[in-house]
């Protein structure tokens, strides 16, 4: 090795390995390799992002937002980095966690003890909080403060909480629709998540001459309710101080306008804020109103009288002695109150509510005819309306009608119905004898702002229109728009109370009417569940439904027509 | 010049044709050598400006799109910005729009709910129906007196304890 010839000759020959690799690897990533080496470079700097969909809203139907998705972000913080904010600060006097959650508190809304205990640990991941407008999220990060993160979520909100609640349903924490509207329109609300890819410098910003391609997000159409989110607040309203005042374990109100099948007020009694559905029972999460079945009770009483003038067998004059108990083939009919022996016309029985003059005219039809009857005013059969977990309730064959069930469908009991299909059932009096299927979505808004209606309601003419109209004077008689606790200032009401006793011993009373009398506008039902006495339908939901109504007609802007409630003779 | 001797002589031979040709030899005259001494100068400059022309167009170009590309990037910030303070103001206006909200105000100014409205019928002036100054009443006896934030209280996401009473800006 002492020799410098030898020295310099290996000094060469390590030069000459070195470059020899060198070179190799240059051929090797350049020539040979190269393709793929800039595929590596070209994937590390592309980024692909989805592009979410945003969710359509719900609106009433003049368009006030009752559902809206917004973005909201989760604040995070890596518990580990706290401690290094404002470290290599020279002018700050408190550094690390206690003046980070100094900073942070007052923008989090917390106190600064609070702050710092949920920035101390050692927690690599924890969530400060969830759900925060962006305005809060910006001013977190903007404190630059070390381990502070936030992600973006979208947040469904409900901004009237619960006017409409059970209505619109609410969404899972993932987005997915859980019930209501935002379930049975799932479709139209959810539109279709895009994504878009591109390459991506240093700074984020996208690479002009690099590859871009955009698959652009269809936003969820937004779906307009038939509701008005006003009379809606006031329906539960009113429904929620009777059912406090009955202590009835529950109620519906339904308001619906009989010329279209609009439902303008579907309400429930107890309810649920969507933004919080876990906070509220199971069973307060659907619709009773179509949910709940019960036997009518009086106010079934109008089918039956319907029936008998549309078949020509009777008319309002028609003559019947009523004692308070009466046998019919052996079975004892009875009237609510006990009295004395009646002289009472037609209207006289449905204005007293008679179960034994009700009899005697149901006894003019075959049960048969009885039972066709109550098929078309819809009983019996779901409503068609767009809400998951309705219930049909059951009108037996007519076959079935066996010894007391005979005469106790003429009067409301034997069958049950929901409390919607009530309010359209005697909506087909409210409508020149025809009822028209209920409605709660008026349709899907089109980008220009138009409403796509989602298919014309189903038309049944159940009765002629002269039946039609005397079954409206008929209701207008049994309301006394003086004294009636279903009276509403200024107008002529046509009503009929029901009470009925369910299986379990509670009782259930309902008030079902329309305004005006002589040309109905809108008509207006509440139901009562679950009370644990007899109370009358007079009692209970006359005065919920006399509030509504004055409510509603103002609210739907229909005007008096300025003709007192019509009178007829009930004794005879 | 051969097709010229051929029509002179069109039966002779090759041999003699090529003696007339060399008969009918032109004249050989000198010409200037071409001019070497010019400089190569402006060509270089010439190809120069070409190269660094184009080099300058691309790279301005370049910088161009980069310009825009930062600009884009600023922008949908912006924009990100401006869609988050419009669904913030967007959602203020929903809250102070709900029914609740309209009504506590309307009651803590005095106001109450028309219990018997009139109407005019606008085609003959009549006035139907009786109005008077509605009473600052509750509502129906029958009803009971459920105070309206627990009959239909506001929604669950306005009434967060210590909500946040800030500007956003704080720090920023």
């Amino acid at each position: 090795m002492g020799e410098p010839a030898t020295r310099h000759r290996l000094l060469i020959s390590l030069v000459l390995v070195a470059v020899l690799a060198l070179s190799g690897r240059l051929v090797w990533v350049q020539g040979l390799d190269a393709s793929a080496r800039a595929q590596e470079a070209v994937d590390q700097r592309t980024v692909t992002r989805p592009i979410h969909a945003l969710r359509g809203d719900i609106t009433d139907r003049d368009g006030t937002v009752l559902a809206s998705s917004v973005q909201r972000y989760d604040l995070w913080v890596n518990q580990t980095q706290v401690d290094e904010y404002l470290q290599n600060s020279k002018t700050a006097e408190v550094t690390g966690v206690k003046a980070a959650a100094k900073e942070l508190a007052p923008v989090l809304g917390w106190s600064v003890s609070d702050t710092e205990e949920a920035l101390t640990g050692d927690a690599g991941f924890s969530y400060l909080r969830k759900n925060v407008e962006p305005a809060v999220r910006d001013a977190a990060i903007g404190l630059g403060i070390p381990g502070i993160g936030a992600d973006p979520v979208a947040e469904r909100i409900y901004p009237a909480g619960s006017v409409a609640g059970n209505v619109l349903g609410f969404v899972g924490d993932g987005g997915e629709a859980l019930a209501g509207t935002e379930l049975s329109f799932d479709d139209e609300l959810a539109g279709t998540d895009g994504k878009t890819t591109y390459e991506r410098g240093a700074q984020g910003q996208i690479i002009p001459t690099g590859k871009q391609e955009t698959t652009p997000a269809v936003d969820g159409s937004d779906v307009v309710l038939t509701l008005d989110r006003d009379l809606q607040w006031k329906a539960q309203q009113v429904i929620a101080s009777s059912v406090e005042q009955w202590g009835a374990t529950g109620g519906s109100a339904v308001a619906y306008k009989p010329s279209t099948g609009e439902v303008l007020a579907l309400a429930e009694y107890p309810t649920y804020d969507p933004n919080s559905p876990g906070e509220a029972d199971a069973e307060d999460l659907g619709n009773r109103s179509i949910s709940s079945v019960f036997e009518p009770g009086s106010t079934g009483k109008l089918f039956t009288i319907a029936a008998a003038i549309e078949e020509g067998k009777v008319t309002p004059e028609s003559e019947y002695e009523v004692p308070y108990e009466m046998y019919f083939e052996g079975e004892r009919i009875k009237d609510s109150h006990s009295h004395p022996d009646q002289r009472l016309t037609l209207a006289g029985v449905l204005k007293n509510s008679s179960n034994v003059g009700t009899v005697q005219i149901s006894e003019t039809l075959s049960p048969e005819v009885r039972h066709d009857y109550l098929l078309a005013f819809g009983l019996g059969q779901k409503t068609g309306v767009e809400l998951p977990g309705e219930s049909a309730g059951i009108v037996h064959p007519a076959s079935e009608w066996t010894g007391r069930t005979r005469y106790t469908t003429s009067f409301g009991q034997g069958y049950s119905v929901n409390a919607l299909q009530m309010v359209s059932a005697v909506g087909t009096f409210a409508n020149d004898g025809v009822r028209v299927q209920p409605s709660l979505i008026s349709g899907v808004r089109e980008d220009d702002g138009s409403v796509r209606p989602l298919g014309e309601p189903e038309r049944t003419r159940v009765v002629s229109s002269e039946t039609a109209e005397t079954m409206q004077l008929l209701m207008d008689n049994a309301v006394d728009d003086e004294t009636s606790s279903a009276a509403v200032p200024g107008y002529a009401i046509a009503g009929k109370t029901g009470t009925a006793q369910v299986p379990d011993g509670t009782y259930t009373a309902s008030f079902i009417g329309f305004a005006p009398a002589d040309d109905p506008g809108i008509v207006v039902g509440v139901f009562l569940f679950g009370l644990d006495t007899f109370i009358s339908g007079s009692r209970a939901a006359a005065p919920a439904f006399s509030e509504l109504t004055t409510f509603a007609l103002q609210n739907q802007g229909i005007a008096p027509t300025g003709q007192p409630g019509r009178q007829l003779e009930n004794e005879w | 010049m051969a097709s010229t001797s051929a029509v002179h002589a069109p039966a002779i031979r090759p041999a003699r044709g090529a003696r007339a040709a060399q008969a009918a030899r032109p004249r050989l005259t000198v010409v200037s050598a071409p001019r070497t001494g010019g400089s190569t100068m402006p060509f270089t400059l010439l190809c120069t400006l070409i190269v660094v022309a184009t080099l300058s167009a691309l790279l301005y170009l370049n910088i161009q799109m980069s310009d825009a590309s930062y600009e884009i990037t600023r922008l949908q910030g912006q924009s990100q910005r401006l869609t988050e303070e419009s669904q913030g103001l967007a959602e203020t206006d929903q809250r102070l729009g709900t029914p609740q909200e309209l009504e506590r105000q309307a009651r803590e100014i005095g106001m109450v709910p028309v219990s018997d409205p009139a109407y005019i019928d606008l085609d003959t002036g009549e006035i139907i129906g009786e109005t008077s100054p509605a009473e600052q009443t509750g509502g129906t006896p029958e009803l009971a007196e459920v105070p309206a934030e627990d009959a239909v209280p506001p929604a669950q996401i306005y009434d967060e304890p210590t909500e946040y009473h800030g500007m956003g800006n704080e720090g920023a």
